[in-house]
């Protein structure tokens, strides 16, 4: 039937011996059974609109964290019309970066690698961000809480948007749901920083890393630990 | 959508196809890009037109492709709650998730659990499927991750034994499956003799029939990776099967 040469050209027609194997009817009669048992309608949204519902729940994220200091409107200065120029920016780019991010095929970054670069380029871009604009802000300015207060209110601010997107987003990754989850942490934790940096003008470098940037890292990684629970299927 | 319609001319019937194919067949990228690897001359560094063509004619032919609704639409329906879309996505997809648990666990009753796993993962995450997002490569995620799972739950396993505490029954894998021929052996030995890493890209893209593309999104990494690994698979398959041809 087969003899051996040396011709190695023939390779389509040998691997065209693999049969496509079939489940047995009865494990494709439990199946069957099980999701019948337990079929009814569930709701799916497209990457866009949960992109929209991420930027939602961002742009509530950050008009929540300015309230939360109990200070009216927006007093002019420019470090903090720049910080809340940005903070919509944040939120613009989170639902764009999550909308991108968490749904190959449709937009889609289909690698870890870049995933992870995306992430480690938001928290770098976002550290940098803090720094030069209090660096050109003109004075030294000082907030009146001290920085745990500010990282208090940035880390509750960004674990509800965080909770909040995991949920809209829950079940959706199978490919690399901790790195969704780093995503969605960081993005989350930005934005909270965005909103603590709308209220609280400081210059104080101790009081910059503690009380606004802190929150992005912990977020970031608080998402690598809990996505896998809530991101994959 | 891009789609484009090949006349039946073209793609000639070939013998032993489960069915003739329609006067013209409807080619979208979406349904047939990834069951016809049109691409897979490029993969393997071999520019064959006569023989993908009927390469992919096969494939499309064995999983009742052709004039069909797309697997994206019977997503939907069935997230929408039909049984018959279930049904129809069911028997277009469980012969590549469970050919991909078999080929990667060489275990027909394991591969048999991982499938139902599969597909009960399916279900219970139905409404977390982005609405138009493509479903085989998200569907071979939940696959290749309930396969992972698995394996590391064996490998923490250092004894194995049955509920009642007895060692298992040492079952012939062979004998579970269908008739085999010295080739078929060959081959099976020759593709678990590839480096995991190349047997999984070689598997996904030749025997579930992904897109090199879809497969990097399963696999999460890049499509220039996968080409590469599937590459390499490929030579070293012709090189361990280079000593047998067909009369």
């Amino acid at each position: 039937m087969m003899k051996p040469t040396q011709d190695s050209d023939h390779l389509e027609a040998l691997l065209a011996e693999l049969p496509m194997e079939s489940p047995s009817a009865d494990t494709s009669a439990a199946i069957r059974q099980t999701v019948m048992a337990d079929l009814r309608p569930a709701g799916s949204r497209s990457a866009a609109g949960r992109a929209g519902l991420v930027m939602l729940t961002g742009a509530l994220g950050v008009v929540g964290v300015v309230a939360s200091y109990g200070r009216p409107g927006l007093p002019g200065s420019h470090q903090q019309m720049t910080a809340a120029v940005v903070s919509g920016l944040m939120v613009v780019l989170a639902g764009l970066a999550l909308g991108g991010a968490i749904s190959p095929g449709t937009i889609g970054l289909p690698s870890r690698r870049s995933r992870g670069v995306l992430v480690a380029g938001l928290v770098a871009a976002w550290t940098l961000f803090v720094f030069i604009n209090a660096a050109t802000s003109g004075g030294e300015h000082e907030c009146p809480n001290s920085p745990f207060s500010c990282v208090l209110r940035s880390l509750a601010a960004g674990v509800l948007i965080g909770g909040a997107w995991l949920w809209l987003w829950r079940r959706t990754d199978p490919w690399t749901p901790r790195v969704g989850g780093a995503l969605i942490g960081a993005c989350a934790g930005c934005i909270a920083s965005a909103g603590v940096g709308v209220a609280c003008l400081t210059t104080a470098t101790q009081h910059l890393v503690i009380g606004h940037l802190l929150a992005v890292p912990v977020l970031a990684i608080a998402g690598v630990l809990v996505a896998r629970r809530f991101l994959a299927p | 959508m891009r789609s484009r319609t090949v006349p039946a001319a073209t793609i000639n019937p070939f013998p032993g196809a489960l069915r003739s194919p329609p006067a013209a067949v409807p080619y979208s990228p979406i349904d047939t890009g990834e069951l016809c690897p049109s691409n897979w001359a490029s993969l393997t560094g071999r520019h064959d037109p006569g023989k993908s063509t009927d390469r992919s004619k096969r494939l499309c032919y064995r999983v009742g492709m052709g004039d069909q609704e797309s697997l994206e639409n019977l997503m939907k329906r069935y997230v929408g709650g039909e049984a018959t879309a279930f049904d129809a996505l069911y028997a277009r997809t469980s012969r590549r998730v469970f050919s991909y648990q078999m080929m990667m666990t060489g275990d027909r009753t394991r591969a048999e659990d991982l499938c139902q796993t599969t597909f009960l993962k399916l279900h219970r995450a139905r409404g977390g499927w982005i609405d138009g997002s493509p479903v085989m490569p998200w569907l071979m995620a939940i696959a290749r991750n309930v396969f992972l799972d698995n394996a590391r739950k064996r490998r923490r396993a250092r004894v194995k034994v049955t509920a009642s505490g007895d060692l298992p029954d040492q079952v012939d894998q062979k004998s579970l499956r269908g008739p085999t021929t010295g080739l078929r052996d060959a081959i099976d030995r020759a593709i678990n003799a590839l480096p995991p890493r190349q047997r999984e890209a070689f598997i996904l893209t030749r025997h579930s029939s992904l897109s090199p593309r879809q497969a990097a999104q399963v696999l999460g990494i890049s499509e220039t990776a996968v080409k590469l690994r599937v590459f390499r698979a490929h030579q070293a398959l012709r090189a361990a099967l280079g000593a047998y041809q067909t009369n």
